[in-house]
This record gives C-alpha cells, structure tokens and sequence, in this order.
C-alpha cells in the first residue's frame, strides 16, 4: 500500500486540533471529563485512544483525495498546527492556574 | 527514581535522538543517507510509542495517586498544575509527528535528493520533533524537583 502524504499531514493537523479541543474541553467541563474517564479507566486513556482512533479515520478519509505533488503546504499547516496547539494549551493551564 | 519513569525518559531520549539523526542525513541526502535516516525514523517511531506506553501507565497507576498531591500541596504546585498539565497533553501530539517524518522519507524514498521542498518538509517535522522531545525532558526535569522540594518541605 503506498502512503498517501498529504492525507497522513491532513490527518497529524486534525489530531492535533482534536486534542486541544478534548484537553479545553475536559478542563472546563466536569461531566464530559468524567465522561471521559468512564470510556477507558482515566482521562487520559481515553484521550491517547481517542486521538490514536482518530488520526486513522482522518487518515483513511483523507486518503481519497489525490496526494498534492508537494506536500510542503500540508506539512506547513501540519506542524503550525502542532506549534500553535502546544501553546494554547500551556497558556489554558497558565491562566488556569494563575487565575481560575 | 520510578523505573518506568526512567524508561519513559530514555525511550523518548532515543527518540529525540534518532530525529536529529534524520535530520542530519537530510541535510545532503543520497542513497546511503536515506535508507538510514528511514531505519532512523522507523526507530524513533518505536522509541516514541513506547515512551508514551510507559510514562502512561507510570502517570495512571502511579503519579495520579503518589505524587500529583505532594506536588500540589508543596511549594511548587505550578510544576503540577501548568507543567505536567501541558507535558501530558503536548506530547500526544509526538508519536503522529514522528509517523509523518517516516511516512514521507518511505512514500518518496530517493526522491529528496532532486526535490528541495521534500527535504525542506521533512526538515521541519524532525526538527520539531527533536525539540519537542527535548521540551519534554526538560518538563520532566521541572516535575521531578516539584516533587523533591515538595518532600524536602515534608521532611524538614
């Protein structure tokens, strides 16, 4: 089977956006984090296997599209996406923690 | 120290590490260099996954319970409520951004050494990958002296 590229990028930036949402979320809703924990033992769990169930459906969706020649705009968003999630979620627990 | 948390932290080193490997076989890529850096990226896949086995299930079965209030509770409740909040949720991002590295050094095998957007891309996704693995440990690193100023402050 031969990867497609640009579906594997899609999917890595819509895991990504799947996690921050999920950790907001969980943070600021009590009953969609114990919704969570009901679905694998721990918050946590449920996110990992949540994110990991994800990242192959978005894979598998994204697959249908043609692969681009180049996969640098992909790979552009892709680890934007990354860099900007990472710091929306360390400001969410900064602001938490300094003000909630 | 806890063992697994020492395997979480040398399993995501030798991630970390055979990123920058890839990363250096990418700078002037030919044949040699790009089978190695996709046996590299195979390799930091599988470092990372385990990685992210064994600080799971140290952080479920052990963290939650032994140290997450001594740190709370202690004079750096911070290295809890920002640093392992953020660690535990940034580093889910990783074991993707590591399939994408390989996934594209295996889809276009010798295709980097004509196409520069090629090396550029993967470039960046192992690059991001070191320095996020390296972020971790330096997290780590903030957690555990959260934890030991927590039990000096309990023993004195």
């Amino acid at each position: 089977m031969r990867l497609n590229t640009t579906a594997l990028a899609r999917a890595t930036s819509g895991v990504t956006w799947l996690v921050v949402i999920l950790t907001l979320w969980a943070d600021l809703s009590v009953p969609f984090k114990a919704f969570l924990a009901g679905l694998a033992g721990h918050h946590w769990v449920a996110k990992s296997l949540i994110a990991t169930t994800a990242f192959v459906l978005f894979y598998f969706l994204f697959r249908k599209a043609r692969e681009s020649e180049s996969p640098l705009g992909n790979v552009v968003f892709a680890v934007a996406s990354v860099i900007l999630g990472s710091l929306i979620i360390f400001s969410f627990y900064l602001w938490h923690f300094l003000f909630g | 120290m806890h063992t697994l948390i020492a395997l979480h932290a040398a399993l995501g080193e030798a991630g970390a590490l055979a990123f920058l490997w890839v990363l250096v076989e990418l700078l002037n890529p030919n044949e040699v260099r790009l089978r190695r850096a996709r046996i590299a990226a195979l390799l930091g896949v599988l470092f990372l996954i385990a990685s992210w086995a064994a600080g799971g299930f140290y952080y479920v079965t052990e963290y939650g319970a032994a140290v997450k209030p001594l740190i709370k509770s202690g004079p750096l409740p911070w290295a809890h409520s920002v640093i392992t909040e953020t660690k535990e949720h940034v580093f889910l991002f990783l074991p993707f951004l590591a399939i994408l590295a390989w996934g594209l050094l295996t889809r276009f095998r010798d295709e980097f050494m004509q196409n520069r957007d090629l090396r550029i891309a993967t470039i960046l996704v192992a690059g991001l990958v070191v320095l996020m693995a390296f972020a971790m440990a330096g997290m780590g690193f903030i957690i555990s002296s959260g934890f030991r100023a927590a039990l000096e402050a309990t023993a004195l």
